[in-house]
């Protein structure tokens, strides 16, 4: 098997970028006429749409309504044509129901519950194009939409993906890393306090390589953070300067 | 269903607006929406395109994989799927948009079928048994109504964009497969969609036909002809939707004014497409525009 070089000597990733580098982040809120709270987040060439209704009634029965909190259902699915070879299933299949459960458990513990007790929040994220670190890019999106559809959250929780390639740390990897033989961690975080809210990991590492690239994902998520909370603050200004309605 | 919940005062004051020929958003009964169209958005696919009419909003991306041939055919195969996302509608979640995706893609599939006939013996790989099959791939995102015109002008624009490349089969001796890709990036397939059709949506309200309904309307709707229509001014393809009943009469005046609408549309589009080829411009952000 050929060993790609994922980092080059002189310290340059496959798609130019250096290793602590993370993608282009751009970002757009309110693309929806119906849905209560929406946005588009692009990570790199990962594109997601997340759109969010509620608080509103309990839909189903096989989730009954908590008397003393709401709940977060999170549908998550990609699109057929989102990765390199199509796709037959684009929800309902094992790895896009893990997902699913991985943003509900996230969001249940992000999203203030007690304020809208026998309600509930839905989340449904759609993944355009898939070019790695697509949990990490769901979180993101999510919270943007969250803070569209103004549910209460304690704290806005941003993501993001650590690896190690070639021994070297990295962050923010692309699918040609996460496929790659190193580990791929995600961590979810909320910037103001540091605390892990949600940690992703399938591989086998020594235990002082975890604490490093935990370390490393957490200082990413807070770059990733910076960001978006610019990103907000101009649209902000953009709905307060319109005088419209959110 | 998935409409939205509309009042007795709004559907009358619909309908009699329908009447006097002034709908509620100022157009008159045969005026369509104006709508843009996006292509080249996915990297990932051979080809894809965006439109947005209204609130209507869809995208569709194009998938060419190689395949065996089907028995006693000298053709590929073109494949379509339609998928409404929760996005569109809460009530799309999980299997909820089940009936409405069959609907929407066998609408399309009919629309296309015998158009195709000649592109379809294109995808052939030649002097051996295998040929392209192409999967399109429609997702609902958001609906404003008029969700069969949106798709076809969509999936047209997402053929015109696509591009398979160049693939020459060898046997080799133990019966293996040798594949040889085309090596040079500016060498490859399209297809013609100059013979495409495109679908166009009567909806008769109160007596009187409309085209591009959005979605208040489509709610007060007695039934719906949705015709697909070439840029000869033939008729490939006829439907009916809704509930009611409608008068023969009614049947025949909608398909004689959706020719000269779908001529339209086919003409506007295909200078959006001719003027979205010369710029070339680097697509930059999904949403950008």
């Amino acid at each position: 098997m050929s060993r790609l070089e994922y980092i080059t000597p002189e310290g340059y990733r496959l798609d130019g970028r250096k290793a602590t580098e993370i993608r282009r982040l751009q970002c757009k809120f309110g693309i929806f006429s119906r849905a209560d709270g929406s946005a588009y987040l692009e990570q790199g060439n990962t594109k997601v749409i997340v759109a969010v209704y509620g608080p509103r009634e309990v839909q189903f029965k096989k989730a009954p309504s908590k008397h003393d909190r709401g709940t977060v259902s999170v549908e998550f699915s990609q699109a057929t044509f989102s990765t390199t070879e199509r796709k037959k299933k684009s929800k309902g299949d094992r790895r896009g129901n893990e997902n699913s459960l991985f943003l509900k458990q996230t969001f249940e513990s992000i999203v203030i519950t007690s304020l809208f007790p026998r309600s509930q929040i839905d989340i449904y994220v759609q993944v355009l194009q898939s070019d790695g670190s697509v949990t990490s890019a769901c979180v993101n999106a999510i919270t943007l939409a969250l803070l569209d559809a103004g549910v209460p959250m304690h704290d806005m929780a941003v993501a993001c993906s650590s690896g190690i390639l070639n021994s070297t740390p990295v962050l923010d990897l692309n699918h040609i890393e996460g496929t790659a033989e190193g580990p791929e961690l995600t961590v979810v975080i909320f910037p103001h306090s540091t605390r892990v809210i949600s940690l992703q990991m399938d591989s086998r590492v020594p235990l002082h390589v975890f604490e490093n690239i935990t370390r490393l994902a957490s200082e990413g998520a807070k770059k990733i953070y910076q960001i978006l909370q610019q990103e907000v603050r101009t649209y902000q200004q953009l709905l307060i300067s319109s005088g419209k309605p959110s | 269903m998935y409409f939205p919940i509309i009042s007795p005062s709004e559907r009358n004051y619909l309908e009699q607006g329908v009447a006097k020929g002034v709908r509620v958003d100022g157009r008159g009964r045969l005026d369509y929406r104006h709508f843009t169209l996006e292509t080249g958005l996915i990297v990932q696919t051979n080809g894809s395109a965006r439109i947005r009419l209204g609130t209507t909003d869809i995208l569709v991306g194009i998938k060419a994989e190689l395949g065996k041939m089907d028995e006693n055919t000298n053709e590929g195969k073109i494949l379509c799927n339609v998928e409404c996302c929760p996005s569109a509608s809460s009530e799309f979640e999980g299997r909820g948009a089940e009936y409405l995706n069959a609907e929407l893609a066998r609408a399309l599939e009919r629309a296309f079928a015998v158009s195709t006939l000649l592109e379809k013996k294109k995808l052939v790989i030649e002097n051996s048994e295998y040929c392209w099959t192409l999967y399109i791939d429609a997702l609902v995102l958001d609906s404003g109504g008029n969700l069969f015109d949106a798709l076809s002008i969509a999936t047209r624009a997402a053929v015109f964009d696509t591009r398979i490349p160049k693939v020459k089969i060898h046997h080799g001796e133990k019966g293996d497969i040798e594949i040889d890709i085309e090596d040079d990036p500016s060498q490859f397939l399209q297809l013609d969609v100059s013979s495409m059709p495109l679908l166009v949506t009567l909806t008769h309200i109160n007596g009187y036909e409309i085209v591009d309904a959005t979605i208040d309307e489509e709610q007060c709707m007695l039934g719906r002809i949705t015709v697909a229509v070439n840029k000869n001014g033939e008729l490939c393809s006829i439907l009916k939707g809704g509930v009611g009943g409608l008068p023969v009469k009614s049947i025949d005046q909608m398909m004689m004014a959706s020719i000269p609408i779908g001529l339209e549309i086919i003409k506007k589009m295909d200078e959006i497409l001719r003027q979205e080829k010369k710029s070339q411009l680097p697509k930059v952000g999904f949403f950008s525009s």
